[in-house]
């Protein structure tokens, strides 16, 4: 990061830190402060920067605008490193280009009572998890920064270590660590700007991609019954802490046809599972466990495993272990309990 | 890669010495890297070489000095000015990520075009760029003046390009229910993982060998 150069630009005086400043008066000066504090420059800040994603020892250099206009989020994230792929957020879409494989997933969102504006629902039931200190005060790329560590109690969630930047609430850098402190994965900024107004053309894509294969769903704002996965999903044995906090059905890009998907929380961490009909060309013989494919995206955990004739994809930003634990615990209805091979129930 | 290996490939392209499928992959690293922008515009040599003009010969420390800017060193040439502007304003992959530069060299502060170099306009070997991929986005998307290119890979290598993005169709979703610095995460991840391929090349009944179950009792539909 010799290079890191971070300037909170006079722009940002348009933003009002003055009301700003008086209105975290209110904010505990304390890790849960802090961390409040860099929700809220999150969901209301201007912003663009250039920030070095690292995790399994591979580095991309990745680029960020942000605007938050009203209710509505317009964000841009592209690599400035090889693939070329860039996931942009604009206009009630998130659209995902793929250069490398000409193709370009379009989601319709955000998807209603499911679209989280919280960063960190830390109450009371999630102090079982996680334990929020404070660390000794240090800099980032020349900034002065609050370190807040907010630490996993078990190895079935990751914890954070942020390092929050005192003028601006933003976080300068990230590291997303396991229960024995292993750093899992790290994002740092080197150039970050606060901006009052960011224009529509920033939320561009750099490729052409008019020839791509685009993949989107035809966006019906309602599942009919033919499209209805069959059966009610539930989760018995779930690892703790986490819990239901939705449930939907809706499409996917590409995928053609309605999904059930589950959202598991611990408060902190969040699963999605992702259940739809596909029965398997060869029935499995009794008592033989589903296969399963774990898949690794960033620090996130992805599995996908059948259960009683429906493909299952679940995918989190938690340990393996837990996103296949929490596979393992989905049943259909009343019906008994798929079995998912590793799956652990607890 | 690391830089020095990045600058051997850059002296080789000037050289005409790199292979036509690694000349797009540097092309469009060219197009999106700030950095190896800047050493292109350091040295005026990014407009010669697309237009493929008839040229002179390289200069034999070319890539000596390529390799030096790389690394940070204070190796420059001068030049006239209008070379300069005469290169910025030529079409293709990697001339239109000098087209921002001005913007691009502000914002870095690197070496304003008029502090600059230009100095010699090397010229020639004709670049085994695929030109019939290269695509440039109309000058209305953002005003001709940051206009960007792009190398898309050939249109017939779009073969097993489908599964990947059906993983990915998945991420992103989630990324819709995750919390704000996950959501980052996750994105980041799906742009910086070329990985997010979880098997290609096969149907959703068969398991990849490395997806070994944990109580070691599945086996792929095809092994038991």
């Amino acid at each position: 990061m010799a290079n890191a150069r971070i300037s909170a630009r006079a722009t940002a005086g348009a933003l009002g830190w003055v009301s700003l400043a008086a209105s975290w008066a209110v904010l505990a000066d304390d890790p849960r402060g802090w961390l409040e504090r860099m929700e809220r420059a999150l969901a209301t800040r201007n912003y663009q920067g250039t920030f070095v994603h690292e995790q399994d020892g591979q580095t991309e250099t990745l680029t960020i605008v942000h605007r938050v206009s009203g209710n509505e989020i317009a964000e841009r994230i592209a690599s400035l490193d090889g693939s070329g792929r860039e996931v942009i957020r604009h206009n009630g879409e998130l659209t995902a280009y793929f250069p490398d494989q000409r193709v370009v997933l379009v989601e319709s969102g955000p998807k209603e009572g499911l679209l989280l504006t919280e960063l960190l629902r830390l109450d009371t039931a999630a102090s079982d998890m996680y334990r929020l200190s404070e660390e000794r005060p240090t800099r980032v790329s020349g900034r002065a920064a609050h370190v807040v560590a907010v630490v996993p109690l078990d190895d079935l969630r990751y914890g954070y270590r942020v390092w929050i930047d005192d003028a601006s609430a933003m976080p300068l850098k990230t590291q997303l660590r396991s229960s024995e402190g292993r750093v899992v994965e790290q994002l740092v900024f080197t150039e970050l700007s606060l901006h009052a107004r960011i224009a529509d053309a920033a939320f561009l894509p750099a490729v052409v991609a008019r020839d791509y294969r685009w993949l989107r769903h035809a966006a019906p704002t309602t599942v009919t019954d033919s499209q209805m996965p069959a059966g009610r999903w539930e989760a018995a044995g779930l690892p703790h802490g986490f819990h239901l906090t939705a449930n939907s059905t809706q499409l996917l890009a590409g995928a053609g046809k309605a999904v059930t998907h589950l959202v598991f929380s611990d408060g902190l961490a969040s699963v999605s599972v992702f259940v739809e009909p596909e029965p398997r060309r060869t029935p499995l013989p009794p008592g033989v466990p589903a296969p399963a494919t774990m898949t690794n995206v960033g620090s996130s955990s992805a599995l996908q495993t059948e259960v009683n004739g429906h493909k299952v994809t679940a995918i989190g930003e938690v340990p393996p272990a837990t996103v296949r634990a929490i596979a393992g615990s989905l049943r259909e209805g009343l019906g008994p309990p798929g079995r998912v091979a590793g799956g652990t129930r607890r | 890669m690391n830089q020095d290996e990045r600058a051997s490939q850059l002296s080789a392209m000037f050289d005409g010495e790199l292979p036509a499928a690694e000349c797009e992959l540097l092309s469009r690293r060219l197009a999106r890297d700030e950095q190896l922008r800047a050493v292109w515009s350091r040295y005026s040599v990014i407009g010669a070489a697309l237009r493929a003009e008839p040229v002179a010969q390289v200069r034999p420390d070319f890539a000596r000095r390529v390799s030096a800017a790389l690394a940070g060193g204070s190796a420059r040439t001068r030049v006239r000015r209008g070379r300069v502007l005469r290169g910025a304003a030529l079409g293709g992959a990697v001339a239109a990520g000098v087209a921002g530069m001005a913007i691009l060299l502000l914002r870095n502060g690197l070496p304003q075009h008029d502090e600059a170099l230009t100095a010699y306009v090397p010229t020639v070997h004709r670049l085994a760029l695929p030109a019939a991929a290269a695509v440039t986005r109309p000058a209305t998307a953002r005003g001709s003046a940051e206009q960007v290119s792009y190398v898309v890979p050939p249109a017939g290598s779009v073969n097993n390009l489908a599964m990947p993005a059906v993983l990915a169709e998945y991420v992103v979703a989630h990324s819709e229910v995750s919390s704000p610095l996950a959501r980052r995460s996750l994105i980041a991840a799906l742009i910086a993982s070329e990985s997010v391929q979880p098997t290609p090349a096969l149907p959703f009944n068969v398991t990849a060998p490395d997806t070994a179950p944990v109580n070691g009792a599945a086996q792929a539909d095809g092994q038991r």
